[in-house]
Formats: structure tokens, sequence, C-alpha cells
């Protein structure tokens, strides 16, 4: 498997794509997705936070499993737990 | 009320992912136990008392004790345990002041939300795991007549004050009846359900099979929320017939799809609880056909709790049609009137759009602690429909309230949280849905009365909803030129500001 690299920007790009595909708040295409924000801050919900999921684990190309994130998740902590698994 | 107990029952949960099986007696003798517990606590036929309980076996022991104690039970509703903000406890104490319960029921050893502590004396019933007597199931005897009230459900009316539909047991079975007919329900079927019990399709899922002695397999909504391929697993696993989602649910798991399940036994689903899209229904049989999802399981549902919980729902394994976009939800159910009128009453031709009225043995009689229905009244169910071919077709909604994942948010509370995120003064905000039959979902748009409007303001109000409501806007925006659409005495017209939303005017 090849080495992946996780990154703010990498995430950001994959919050504005599922945005564009209605999935995610509109407002995300736009916005400026920092570090710090969080799963809940970036005004996901359950619902969302699945199709966050499941986007993740194609990105990542390994199976996440179902409880992978909480609302409290930031940015940084989801990329630091993606690169981990490396 | 008569109870068909099955010989058992299955709960799952994410601690037991593959399900436990419970003797019915078990169950009704927790159920004596709560009976007893009440008694003791002095409550008499017609008191009221509040549920907090999320385990399955509690669930129907708390349910089923205080119908033997002759009371009234309710289950909370989710917002109680959802965040720890002063609109949430105002939102609590609007429940407790119409509901005026007793007491409220929980498990020992589980923490009651901040919100609900310390307003009603707290009756503990012995955790899932503390063994209790079993008791004989034929030997309860459910003593309520037809007038007697089974459950208070809230709903979330359209100014976001709490309304408790009042079900009395008359109407639960004429209702529980009249679905069992259309769907050919028996002693042979299993439901498999994650509905919560504070929304009428999950007491539904729970109280119908039980009129006929079905099997029950109860999964824990926080299990389904975190893993929903749990659902369809546990049909595989339990050999589910019957079961009920919003069809949110089968959008989650067309994207997020369960691997290895065999889904022939499945013969019947409502689907209901917010708008139903024919893509969604379509993109989901797609994907579950190989695992054996015959066509006409799926079928579109329509409903609410001032009705128990069913109006319409369509005939088994006759697959729904579509009417200028729009799913049909089955002919409407025995024993219900119904009529669509235009705005001044009057009604229209088949076929013509209009106000959706209903009446018949399963329509409440009023909300609690309001004025009663007179016995002749219509009810107007808030939506907007048209009939073709002798079925329903949903095409949208006046009152104001906002739906997803079969959960309801009244649009003055969303508003409320935006207003306070953005430190504006009550009547800033128009929260409204905006139907997205090409994406299969309800939009849920939030229009911002703002001259200066920026990324950041959108995030904060995102956030806060999420934070506050557990609720995802998807588009949130100043409306433009500043203004929304008001009634000459300054009130927001919501139901404008989606039209004009509609035609790109805002």
């Amino acid at each position: 498997m090849t080495e992946q690299v996780w990154t703010t920007e990498r995430m950001a790009g994959i919050l504005r794509e599922l945005a564009e595909e209605d999935e995610l708040p509109q407002h995300l295409l736009t916005a400026t997705i920092k570090a710090e924000d969080t799963v809940e801050t970036l005004g996901l919900d359950s619902i969302g936070a699945v199709a966050l999921i499941d986007r993740l684990e194609t990105e990542a190309g390994v199976e996440l499993p179902d409880d992978f994130l909480d609302f409290k998740d930031s940015v940084a902590d989801i990329v630091a737990r993606l690169g981990g698994m490396n | 009320m008569k109870i068909v107990w099955p010989d058992q029952f299955e709960f799952v949960g994410k601690t037991r992912p593959e399900g436990v099986t419970v003797p019915a007696g078990e169950i009704a003798g927790r159920a004596a136990h709560v009976a007893g517990l009440l008694r003791e606590q002095g409550c008499v036929p017609g008191d009221r008392i509040a549920m907090w309980v999320t385990e399955g076996e509690n669930q129907l022991a708390a349910m089923f004790g205080s119908w033997l104690a002759g009371v009234t039970f309710c289950v909370l509703p989710s917002f109680a345990g959802r965040s720890n903000t002063e609109r949430s406890q105002t939102r609590v104490d609007d429940v407790y002041s119409v509901l005026e319960p007793k007491l409220l029921l929980k498990t020992e050893g589980t923490e009651l939300p901040e919100n609900l502590r310390g307003l009603v004396p707290t009756v503990e019933l012995p955790a899932v795991d503390v063994p209790v007597d079993p008791v004989d199931p034929g030997s309860l005897i459910f003593d309520r007549g037809a007038d007697d009230v089974a459950f208070i459900q809230f709903t979330s009316g359209s100014t976001g004050g709490a309304k408790g539909a009042v079900v009395r047991f008359g109407q639960l079975q004429a209702n529980l009846q009249a679905i069992a007919d259309r769907v050919q329900m028996d002693a042979s079927d299993r439901m498999v359900s994650w509905a919560p019990l504070y929304h009428d399709m999950g007491l539904m899922a729970v109280l119908l099979p039980l009129s006929f002695g079905a099997g029950v397999v109860l999964m824990e909504t926080d299990h389904f929320v975190r893993r929903p391929a749990a659902w369809l697993e546990a049909i595989s696993r339990h050999r589910g017939t019957v079961t009920t989602a919003p069809p949110t649910a089968l959008k989650l798991l067309t994207r997020r799809r369960a691997k290895d399940v065999d889904l022939s036994s499945w013969r019947y689903a409502w689907i209901g609880g917010e708008m139903v899209f024919p893509s969604v229904l379509e993109a989901f049989e797609e994907v579950y056909k190989p695992a054996g999802l015959a066509s006409g399981v799926l079928q579109p549902t329509y409903g609410m709790a001032e009705t128990v919980v069913g109006i319409s729902c369509g005939t088994p394994g006759e697959t729904w049609s579509v009417v200028d976009g729009y799913a049909s939800c089955g002919p409407v159910l025995g024993g219900f009137e119904h009529r669509i009128v235009d705005e001044d009453g009057a009604e229209i031709a088949t076929g013509g759009r209009g106000y959706l009225h209903v009446r018949g043995p399963s329509v409440m009689r009023g909300y609690l602690g309001l004025e009663p229905f007179a016995d002749d009244a219509w009810f107007d169910t808030g939506d907007i429909a048209f009939e073709a071919d002798g079925r329903l077709h949903i095409t949208g909604r006046v009152k104001d309230v906002l739906k997803r994942g079969g959960e309801m948010f009244p649009a003055t509370v969303v508003e409320a949280v935006a207003e306070a995120a953005l430190d504006l003064r009550t009547g800033r905000a128009a929260a409204f849905a905006h139907l997205r039959p090409d994406l299969g979902k309800e939009e849920i748009v939030l229009l911002v009365e703002s001259r200066q409007w920026d990324d950041d303001q959108a995030r904060v109000v995102a956030g806060a909803v999420a934070q506050e409501l557990g609720l995802q806007v998807d588009v949130i925006r100043s409306a433009q030129g500043g203004r929304l659409p008001r009634t000459s005495s300054g009130k927001i017209m919501r139901q404008k500001a989606a039209a004009l939303y509609k035609e790109g005017q805002i």
C-alpha cells in the first residue's frame, strides 16, 4: 500500500468535495477550513459524519470503524489519526 | 388493550451486536416490578410519568409497567438530552409544564442529562443485568378502556412550544389494526426496529407486533446512528420480515453499504418520517437487490403522532408509483376519512393539490392541556397532498417544521439558535425546507437578515446549530437585499421566503 500523506489541506479538499455533492453544508465550499475546526463546529450532524467517514475510508483505502469520528474531533485530530494508520 | 406476547424478545446494541434473547416472562416480570414501584410511589390511574430509558428490556418494562399501574407514559423527546444550554432547559421545562409528570423513570446506574435532574422524583428500574423474578405474561392484565390515555407524544409545534398528542387506547388499537390489515401482519412476522420510542414510528414498531404476538428485535437507536449497517445485519441475522425507517437511513446505507447480508426474509418496510423521494428508494433497491431485497418491500408511508402513527401506506408487494415526481404513499388506511381543500377550506377535485385533512377513530381528540377538538372536526395535517389512482402523494408542508433523518425541528428553535449565535434580535432569521427531488432530500435553508455577511458568520451559525440541536443546516446565508418577507405586523413569512428562495429571488 502506498503511504498516504494527510494534511489539513487534503481534509479541507475532501470536506469541500462532499459539500459540492450536497452531503455537507454549502458554506464549506468557500469557508477557510482550519486545523482546529471540529466535526461539530464545521456544522456536521451524525448523517454528515457518516458521509465523511465513508469518503475517508475510500480515500485511505482501508476500512474505518463506524465510530472513527467524534463530534469533538478537530481536523488536526483526524489528520493525525489517518496519518498514524500508514 | 390486549398484548399478545411472543415467547421471547431479541435486543441488539453496541455491547451486544449479535443480539441477546430474553424470555417474555422476564420482560413481564420487569413490567410487573415497574408497576409495583409506581404504586409504591403513590401513582394512581390517570397519572402521567416521564421515561428516560435507553435499554430495550427496560423500555418495554416501563411502557407495560405503566399500563399495568393504570399510568400514562411519555417517552421524553431527544432534545432533553442533547445539550445543556438555557434554551434546551426552557424546552424541557415547557414539556414538563404541559406533561406534569408525577415522576421520571430511569435505569439504575445510568446518568440523567443535566436538563432532567431535580425536576421531579426519579424512580429507578433495575439494571438489565440484574435478574428480576419472571412472571407469566398471560397473567398480566392491562385493564384499560378505550378512553383511557395510553401515552403522550410530544410533537414539534410550529411555534416551538411543547405540544403533547394525547393517544388513547381506542385510537391506538384502531390505528394498529388498520395498519395490520393493510400489511397483513400476523404472528409469523418479526419486526426489527431501531426507531426511537419518542417517535411515533418507534412506538408503532414495538406495539404493532405485540398486538399479534409477532416477534420483536429491538435495537438501540444510538447503535444504528453509529453503525447504520447494524440495522440490515439484524434483519439478516434474525430473519426480520418487517421494519421501519426514514429515507435518510436508506440513503446512508446506499452510500455506506452493509456487507454479507441476506435480506430475503424482509417483506415490508414503512419508509416515512420525512419526505420520501423516489430516487432514494430506487437507489437502495438497486444496491440491495443482489442481497435478496425484493421490489415492493419499501413502502412510502405517511402519518403523524396526532393520528397515532399511520394515515396511509402501501399494499404489500405493490411497488410505489410516481406522479409528477412524487412517490405514492399508498391508499389511506381503513377507518380514515380524508379530504383535500384549498386555502378557503373548499374541497378540491381529486387530483388537485391542497391541504390534507383527516378524521376517524385513530385521530387524537386534542393536545394535552389544550381545548379538545369538536367531535366531527377535521384534523388539518399541515401537509400538502394530492390523490391519484386512490393513493396519497405528499408534496410539501405548510407547518414550520424542518425534518432531517426522521427527526423534527421547529423552525423557530433553529432560528433562535442562529440569532443567539450572531447576537441578533429575535425575528432576524428564517429557517425552512427546500425540497430537492434531484438530491432525494429536504434541503435545510437558513436565511439571515444581515447587511454584512461573510463565511465566518455562516460557520458560527452552522457550528451552533449542530452543537445545540444536532442538526446540519445545508445552506446558511444572508437574504439578498438584507430583508426577509414579513407580514404587515412584522412577522417573518417563512413559506414566502421558501417560495422566493426556490425562484432564486432572495
